[in-house]
């Protein structure tokens, strides 16, 4: 009897000791040690082009070649969605510029939020707040949210943390990245740091504007006649002149070859009786302030071409009717800043030239970047 | 013997003290740069309407600038101080009567003491900072963190003021889309203002000196009785290049908007 409980007892022990070490076994799992995979990060140098302004890269998050690596997988993998389907990549798609080609983009299950995607290029070098109310102000904020919003990812992070500390290759490169020594240390705001230094790299400023603004390209007639018009109504270089069409564009998209002035504009495409009455209060449900509601941020107009339909929620499917609407004035609200929003007289030539102008601030030469792309095709 | 060893250690002791006292600290002071925004010598609040020298009034929506070269300036064998070389101020947050009663504030530290008779505030940028090349300071800058929405590229130039409004140019007293929307951008090495306002300033009797400023955005728009007619589609935007007198004008008129 003796005998028979002491195997039983060393039965039990030895199933303990079991389940102790293995992660499946509803015991304590202490995780993997990774002290046996090398840490050496190698410093990434960005290299700024001309006519963008520095980028604030936090202290506590250095770009390192492994980091942005780390983050361009993450990027591309639905494991962070609830049921594998949805990824970064999903709404921020490298031949839309980052963006994708819908109004209101999809999350898990088909459903839609309110808003449409923003495009991600150059979204490094933003400093005024991120999505169209600015409600995160650094990268690494904003890369937590879609995780866990219901329309969107639907996933918990601590199911994603889960996930990526079972993954043997996600274990190796988050210990190559961030000098972890166990793979519980891998955690949600790891993942955002590799996701914002992957952001960080997605710098364009080659397009043919660029090359003329910044003269990379000595040619002269880089820009034809009608998009040279189209330049001088955007930055209102007849203004004075009588008679002479102007865009009040880039008082909303300058910030130089951003093509963003990060500031917060009730664009007015919304009619509403008051200030209380926008169905999205947009910049006004972050600030609280009255005065802001119903204003997004303005988005950078590079490859603006390429990123239709347009506006926060995607109501405009075409530039010609996004510039027929500015050429209106819109629904005036008590926020709307007038001395530019405002009925502009363009004639069709003006509308014609100010679209031509547009496109020059296309640039694909970023298409064919092997860091850009997808890492698991 | 030991009491002689007490001794000498605590001689030796005082003495460290002492040295420690006796090391020359500069004198120095913190001044409080405290910046309020007025209209017609009220504070300005922003959204609600202000009455205007031709009996229709206007509405302001946005306000704000750069300063530059922000300097005490010394008298006798007290030398000028720079406070600041650039700064950047935005009333947005004036949005009722009690926000507006407060002042946006910088603080200076370790501001020499001394007499000063006053101060000198330049109105924009510095043209050796006026330019795309600002865009890369640190992020800290007022010069940078301001890039994009004040870096007017065209001009390669900096818009120093952000004046934007309405005009009920009906004088039915209601805002709406009858009326004029006025955008004043003024920018360009050309309207760099600068203001002297002479008051002594003595930094010599406390450490903590508040200096108040205050800017009138009436005086900006009204200057000797005369106001900018805002109802001319003319003085609707400034741009500078193309508008370089009213940006000048404008700009000019700081010499009489600034009080201390």
């Amino acid at each position: 009897m003796k005998k028979i409980l002491f195997l039983l007892l060393f039965g039990i022990l030895t199933l303990m000791a079991a389940c102790k070490d293995d992660d499946d076994g509803g015991g304590t799992f202490n995780g993997e040690d990774l002290t046996n995979i090398a840490y050496e990060p190698t410093p990434h140098e960005l290299v700024i082009p001309k006519g963008l302004p520095s980028m604030n890269i936090p202290a506590d998050n250095p770009l390192t070649e492994q980091g942005i690596e780390l983050g361009r997988r993450l990027f591309y993998d639905p494991i962070l969605s609830k049921d594998s389907t949805i990824s970064c990549s999903s709404c921020h798609s490298l031949k839309f510029s980052f963006n994708d080609v819908k109004a209101i983009s999809p999350g898990v299950g088909g459903l839609l939020g309110t808003r449409s995607s923003m495009s991600l290029i150059n979204i490094g070098f933003q400093n005024n707040g991120l999505f169209w109310d600015g409600r995160s102000l650094t990268l690494e904020d904003q890369a937590l949210h879609p995780v866990e919003n219901p329309v969107e990812m639907a996933e918990i992070w601590d199911n994603v943390e889960v996930k990526l500390q079972r993954s043997a290759d996600y274990k190796k490169r988050f210990r190559e990245a961030f000098g972890i020594s166990n793979s519980l240390e891998i955690t949600k705001e790891l993942a955002a740091k590799a996701l914002a230094q992957f952001e960080r790299t997605l710098i364009s400023a080659n397009s043919r504007y660029d090359k003329k603004r910044w003269q990379l390209d000595p040619n002269p007639f880089l820009l034809s006649d009608l998009e040279v018009d189209g330049q001088k109504i955007y930055y209102d270089d007849l203004l004075g002149t009588a008679g002479a069409p102007t865009g009040h564009c880039a008082h909303c998209h300058d910030g130089s070859a951003l093509y963003s002035s990060e500031v917060y504009r009730n664009n007015a495409i919304t009619q509403v009786a008051s200030l209380d009455d926008f169905p999205d209060k947009g910049r006004g449900e972050v600030t609280k302030l009255r005065s802001d509601n119903g204003m997004f941020k303005s988005s950078s107009l590079r490859n603006i071409a390429l990123t239709a339909p347009y506006m926060h929620d995607g109501r405009f499917q075409t530039l010609e009717e996004v510039i027929e609407h500015y050429n209106s004035g819109g629904h005036y609200a008590e926020n709307v800043v007038t001395g530019s929003i405002t009925t502009l007289n363009l004639t069709d030539y003006d509308k014609k030239a100010l679209l031509a102008f547009l496109h020059t601030l296309t640039d694909t030469s970023y298409y064919n970047n092997p860091a850009f792309q997808n890492p698991f095709k | 013997m030991r009491n002689l060893a007490f001794l000498l250690l605590a001689i030796l002791g005082f003495a460290a003290c002492g040295d420690d006292d006796a090391q020359p600290k500069d004198p120095a002071a913190t001044v409080n740069l405290n910046f309020r925004a007025l209209y017609n010598g009220n504070p300005l609040v922003l959204y609600q309407p202000l009455d205007y020298p031709d009996g229709k009034q206007i509405r302001l929506q946005n306000f704000n600038f750069f300063v530059s070269k922000i300097k005490l300036l010394g008298e006798g064998t007290t030398p000028d101080y720079q406070l600041s070389g650039i700064e950047f101020f935005d009333f947005v947050g004036n949005q009722d009567a009690t926000a507006a009663e407060k002042p946006l504030t910088r603080n200076y530290e370790k501001v020499p003491l001394g007499t000063y008779k006053g101060i000198s505030i330049d109105f924009g940028v510095p043209s050796e900072l006026n330019n795309a090349n600002s865009g890369s300071l640190p992020s800290d800058n007022p010069l940078r963190q301001h890039f994009a929405s004040h870096y007017w590229s065209d001009w390669d130039s900096y818009i120093f003021m952000k004046s934007e409004g309405i005009y009920d140019s009906t004088g039915d007293g209601v805002f709406n889309q009858s009326d004029i929307g006025f955008e004043h951008h003024p920018g360009t090495n050309e309207v760099l203002t600068s203001v002297t306002l002479l008051q002594p300033i003595v930094l010599t009797d406390k450490l903590v000196y508040d200096l108040n400023l205050f800017g009138d955005v009436y005086e900006i728009y009204v200057h000797e009785g005369v106001a900018l007619d805002l109802s001319d589609p003319a003085n609707k935007n400034t741009q500078s290049l193309s508008d370089l007198p009213l940006a000048k004008s404008l700009m000019n008129h700081w010499l009489s908007a600034l009080s201390l």
